[in-house]
């Protein structure tokens, strides 16, 4: 197999970018104190660096590996402790090669950035610094295959600060080589001929990076995102399609249960491969938090404010697709909670609290939604202050008397922002909105809970894949319609006794539904026909979790739950309102997603346009 | 990967048109438009769609939004049975399908028969028919596809029928 220069440009970038995620990722690990393993797989990384560059060519991207490999030996190998001052020098030679790979890939030749030169002079001056510390130069230091010389964990605990690993020793399993990796030293070729392109490195599963920090012995390569898309489709189809055979009429008076058996059988089948082909397009969630560490530390830096992170995955894992859209919601959040929710050192003293601000981000599976929560021990939102802005920026009228919960969710709102300054953080003209809006667009939803004086919450629900739902489907005027389960709270067949309608001032009708009164929304009046009844009480509603609080929806014709394959909404399908996406049911009947949000969001226009 | 588009076989002047036909009306889209020509299978319904939208099909799991032609281009409406065609366009922003009378055949068109002077009598932005062309012994309306299936700002479908009356005289 060989490759075109651009594809081997590509993979070089890819597990360049790899690498250096990898390389993070170890330096942060590094400063919380964490095994010898970080360390081992940091000098790695830049080992891989250096020698990939140097077999495209790349020769700017390999100096630049090399000197900071230099600098991480300083610690692996000559009992230099990994300071903060060491760590920051390493973050930002990264940034550097991260710049100049792009820059370098870009050209599709050896290319410098301005930045470069400034890198260099402060690793050569820390290498000057500490010169002392190694005793002549190795010159073995750079032949393929060293790396397997350091894997024994023992001798290298040994030579390090014994001081620096008692907190948390190293687990006693072996030092777990990315296969990757391991190959990639044999591999690799003496420096080739400049200007050829070369024979790409083998390639390391997109899992690499995890498993050489996190001790996962699973094998693991890396798979093109379309043949996986494919593989989901395919599977998607074949149900569908043996749906159609299942059901075939001439089957409806088979008298034949060995036959019966045997659909039953290949059901199943198929049930577990569309599940397991749903499983390889999740990849577990701690990948984003990950990212966000260096986000946290920066921040720590930038604001002055001591801050720790603190990550509780539970092995959570979501849709691939989803991970990289979750990213920049995550990072706003944080750098939101580092501005606004963490007091400075000195306040927080005052008020008895640890001078270091914590910051918690959590991840659970809950049914179909992964739950993400970013958590702030700082002193919560200032709920007079939020309402005094929503009512000048007449988000809200002036004789307004909202809920301290509705108060809370109005940092969500468009165009609303407390910051009395403008920040360097957060305030950058992106708000809270974007992140709703983000959110949304998942098909998800946002809520904030603020404790006085204890900190924030923002919780984010999203589904867990972007690939099924589980839909509850209506029929309204000869349409089908999905809403989706994860924000059904309730299903109610209405007792007049109980369910009482009620109206209010405004116009707003609501059903009262376990002493709670929510408001009404008619499936048919939002889809511009009359709506077939206002007697609720005869006919089944749901109710609806939503941003705007709860909803309730009486349902014409129930057909069913069923698990569809989401598919973007058509062009033409747009002038539906409160569609969402569509889907084809197993029967092959289409069906259209609606979205919660906008289905309350509706009726609640409606209602401002009567009154 | 994706591929050039092929290089046009008749040369830059001639391209090939799939005829059809909508009630007393010759139309043509242009052949690289068209994926497939169905029969009608079951239409689903959908309340909210535009009206010129009979509904959605399901084609091999794929949801093709499926376009009452008589109705986008201000004809009577046709009936609509198991046998009615509906040919499936693919466009930029995904596959329509649009239901007429009959397919009748594909023809080649070059541009010198196209009768521009029809074109400046609409000028909204969504006015769909790009000109006729004169096929061995009529007229045919031929049709931008991506506009055809955009739904009208304004209601010129009207104005279709009456200028093609006008032009069949």
């Amino acid at each position: 197999m060989s490759l075109t220069a651009s594809e081997a440009y590509e993979l070089y970038a890819t597990e360049g970018f790899e690498m250096l995620e990898l390389a993070e990722e170890s330096v942060l690990a590094l400063e919380d104190g964490q095994g010898v393993d970080d360390l081992n797989a940091l000098y790695r990384a830049m080992h891989t660096l250096k020698g990939n560059s140097r077999v495209v060519g790349f020769d700017s991207a390999e100096r630049l590996a090399h000197r900071a490999e230099d600098v991480v030996a300083l610690v692996r190998d000559y009992g230099l402790p990994p300071t903060p001052a060491w760590a920051t020098l390493i973050l930002t030679s990264l940034d550097t090669i991260r710049a100049v790979i792009t820059a370098s890939v870009e050209q599709r030749a050896d290319t410098t950035v301005p930045a470069m030169d400034a890198t260099f002079t402060a690793l050569d001056a820390f290498l000057a610094e500490h010169e002392d510390l190694v005793p002549e130069k190795e010159e073995a230091m750079d032949a393929p295959g060293d790396i397997f010389l350091f894997d024994d964990e023992g001798e290298a605990r040994h030579i390090l600060d014994p001081n620096f690993w008692s907190e948390a020793p190293p687990a006693s399993e072996p030092v777990p080589s990315a296969p990757a990796a391991e190959e990639k030293a044999d591999e690799e070729p003496p420096a080739p001929e400049r200007n050829e392109p070369a024979p790409a490195p083998p390639t390391a599963g997109s899992d690499a990076p995890k498993s050489a920090t996190k001790a996962k012995a699973v094998p693991t390569f890396r798979v093109s995102a379309t043949k996986i898309d494919q593989v989901m489709s395919l599977a998607g189809e074949l149900h569908l399609a043996l749906g159609a055979v299942f059901d075939h009429p001439a089957l409806t008076d088979l008298d034949a249960d060995d036959f019966h058996v045997q659909t039953h059988r290949v059901e199943k089948i198929v049930q577990e491969l569309q599940d397991a082909a749903a499983g390889l397009g999740l990849t577990p969630v701690v990948g984003v938090f990950t990212r966000a560490k260096r986000v946290v530390r920066d921040l720590a830096i930038e604001t002055g404010k001591p801050l720790q992170l603190v990550i509780d995955d539970r092995g959570a894992e979501v849709d691939r697709a989803l991970v990289d859209r979750l990213y920049d919601p995550l990072v706003h959040l944080i750098r939101n909670a580092a501005d606004h929710g963490i007091e400075p050192p000195e306040t927080r003293e005052r008020v008895g609290k640890p001078p270091e601000g914590t910051l918690t981000l959590s991840a659970r599976q809950d049914g179909g939604q992964i739950v993400i929560q970013i958590r702030d021990d700082g002193g919560g939102l200032d709920r007079d202050r939020i309402l005094r802005r929503a009512i000048e920026r007449g988000l809200l009228p002036r004789d307004a008397r909202p809920s301290d919960r509705e108060i809370d969710q109005l940092i969500f709102a468009p165009g609303f922002s407390t910051a009395e300054r403008v920040s360097n953080l957060s305030g950058r003209g992106v708000g809270m909105d974007v992140v709703l809006s983000t959110i949304r667009e998942l098909g998800g939803r946002a809520e904030v809970t603020s404790y006085a004086g204890e900190g924030t919450q923002v919780e984010l629900r999203v589904p867990l894949t972007m690939a099924f739902t589980e839909v509850l489907v209506v029929e309204v005027d000869g349409g089908y319609f999905g809403i989706p389960m994860s924000g059904v709270l309730a299903m109610v067949q209405p007792d007049p006794e109980e369910n009482v309608v009620v109206t209010s001032s405004e116009g707003e009708v609501s059903l009262r539904i376990h002493g709670e009164l929510l408001p009404l929304r008619w499936l048919d009046g939002l889809l511009g026909r009359p709506t077939t009844g206002l007697n609720p009480q005869q006919r089944l509603v749901v109710a609806i979790q939503t941003t705007g609080g709860r909803i309730a929806v009486p349902i014409p014709n129930l057909i069913g739950t069923e698990s569809v394959t989401i598919k973007p909404l058509p062009e033409a399908l747009r002038t539906i309102p409160a569609a969402a996406a569509c889907g084809v049911l197993r029967s092959g009947r289409v069906v259209v997603i609606l979205d919660g949000e906008q289905v309350a969001a509706c009726g609640r226009a409606e209602l401002s346009k009567a009154s | 990967m994706q591929s050039p588009p092929p290089p046009d076989a008749d040369g830059p002047l001639t391209r090939t048109y799939l005829a059809f036909s909508v009630d007393r009306l010759e139309c043509a889209v242009p052949v690289s438009a068209v994926t497939e020509i169905i029969r009608c299978p079951e239409l689903d319904r959908l309340p909210g769609l535009s009206r010129y939208f009979h509904g959605v099909i399901n084609l091999r799991s794929r949801v093709i939004p499926v376009l009452d032609t008589h109705r986008r281009l201000g004809l009577a409406d046709g009936s609509l049975g198991k046998w009615t065609p509906i040919i499936v366009l693919q466009l930029e922003d995904g596959p329509v399908g649009i239901l007429v009378d009959a397919a009748t055949e594909v023809v080649q068109i070059g541009p010198e028969i196209f009768e521009e002077q029809l074109r400046g009598t609409d000028t909204s932005a969504s006015y769909p028919v790009r000109g006729m062309a004169r096929l061995e012994d009529r007229l045919a309306v031929v049709l931008d596809p991506a506009l055809l299936v955009s739904a009208p700002a304004s209601e010129d479908g009207a104005s279709v029928a009456s200028l093609i009356a006008q032009a069949a005289q």
